[in-house]
């Protein structure tokens, strides 16, 4: 870069400041063309750029990975910098299993918002059902469960409120306060809707 | 978090090296975004070792075309990954055959900017 090493008084930083190479390429105007074959590169490299950081993550040397692979250095450093081509499914295990770390992996369309929601929701229920029986099995964990899913609830009750509260308000909505009570297990209302108030041990009113 | 920053040497030499040498910096850039996203995971930057790093003295490190395509014209992004403030200071970007003169600029950013700070 000839043009401004002549000139090394300028040297100083801009003070823009990016959080990625996406950014930087669209604040500092790097061309068009070259933007759209970083991208490209960025997209065919995705599962080598994660497997580099599962090993930075760990600790790991380029060396020790070489070793447990039995492969040259070399050959872990072209891995990590290439295209996902040239990396079997093997590598991925074997990165898993030496960092002792997990990898995910995904191909195809990326989920919806919806389809994502749906698949957590549903993962959420298996795994709380899982703790409920540990509850169940061990009493001494009875009590940390318990904590864990009024917690589990409480703070998924209030992602909802805050997101829902971001939703647009229409002047045909049919707005009303909703006030939900967690209730001690023996003192629940009576299904006959009769007068009595349950007991509560915590309250928590939103607008939905 | 790790975020970059570009220097007015960089702002200088990134646009024109794009135009110039089209093929080699989406490369180059690619590098960036793996080394950026190491960064972000390692237990400091000393321990990132990569296809496309280069380490010089103080401090500064390089970042090269190589890791996907064989055949493009040797080149440098020179970067200065600043543990106080956890930015990578962008400072140049330029044919390895421009070392020398790339260096001397870099270093000079790299002795202004921790004089500075002391």
């Amino acid at each position: 870069m000839k043009k401004s090493t002549e000139d090394q008084s300028r040297a100083a930083p801009t003070g823009r400041k990016y959080n990625s190479v996406a950014a930087l390429m669209q604040g500092e105007e790097i061309p068009k063309d070259v933007q759209d074959k970083v991208f490209h590169l960025i997209a065919e490299s995705r599962v080598a750029t994660q497997m580099a950081q599962l090993r930075h993550r760990s600790g790991i040397t380029q060396k020790q990975m070489a070793d447990a692979l039995k492969v040259t250095q070399s050959a872990i450093s072209k891995l990590e910098a290439g295209k996902d081509d040239n990396i079997t499914l093997n590598h991925v295990k074997e990165y898993a299993r030496i960092t002792g770390d997990r990898i995910h992996l995904m191909f195809g369309k990326p989920f919806t918002h919806t389809e994502a929601v749906r698949i957590h929701a549903d993962g959420l229920k298996f795994r709380l059902e899982k703790l409920a029986e540990i509850a169940s099995q061990n009493i001494e964990l009875q009590s940390e469960i318990k904590g864990f899913l009024g917690d589990a609830f409480y703070n998924l009750f209030n992602i909802i409120t805050l997101c829902t509260s971001k939703l647009p308000v229409n002047a045909d909505d049919n707005i009303e306060e909703i006030r939900i009570e967690i209730i001690t297990g023996k003192n629940v209302t009576p299904a006959n809707g009769s007068s009595l108030r349950p007991k509560c041990e915590k309250e928590v009113s939103a607008v939905a | 978090m790790w975020k970059t920053e570009p220097t007015t040497g960089w702002q200088s030499s990134a646009v024109d090296f794009s135009h110039q040498n089209p093929k080699e910096m989406p490369y180059i850039l690619k590098n960036l975004a793996h080394f950026l996203a190491q960064l972000r995971v390692a237990i400091n930057h000393k321990s990132i070792e990569a296809l496309y790093l280069h380490r010089f003295e103080s401090g500064i490190v390089a970042i090269d075309q190589n890791g996907i395509e064989d055949g493009l014209t040797d080149s440098f992004l020179y970067a200065f990954p600043d543990d106080a403030t956890r930015i990578l200071f962008l400072l140049c970007v330029g044919k390895a055959s421009d070392k020398d003169a790339d260096m001397e600029y870099c270093k000079r950013f790299v002795f202004y900017l921790v004089n500075e700070r002391a």
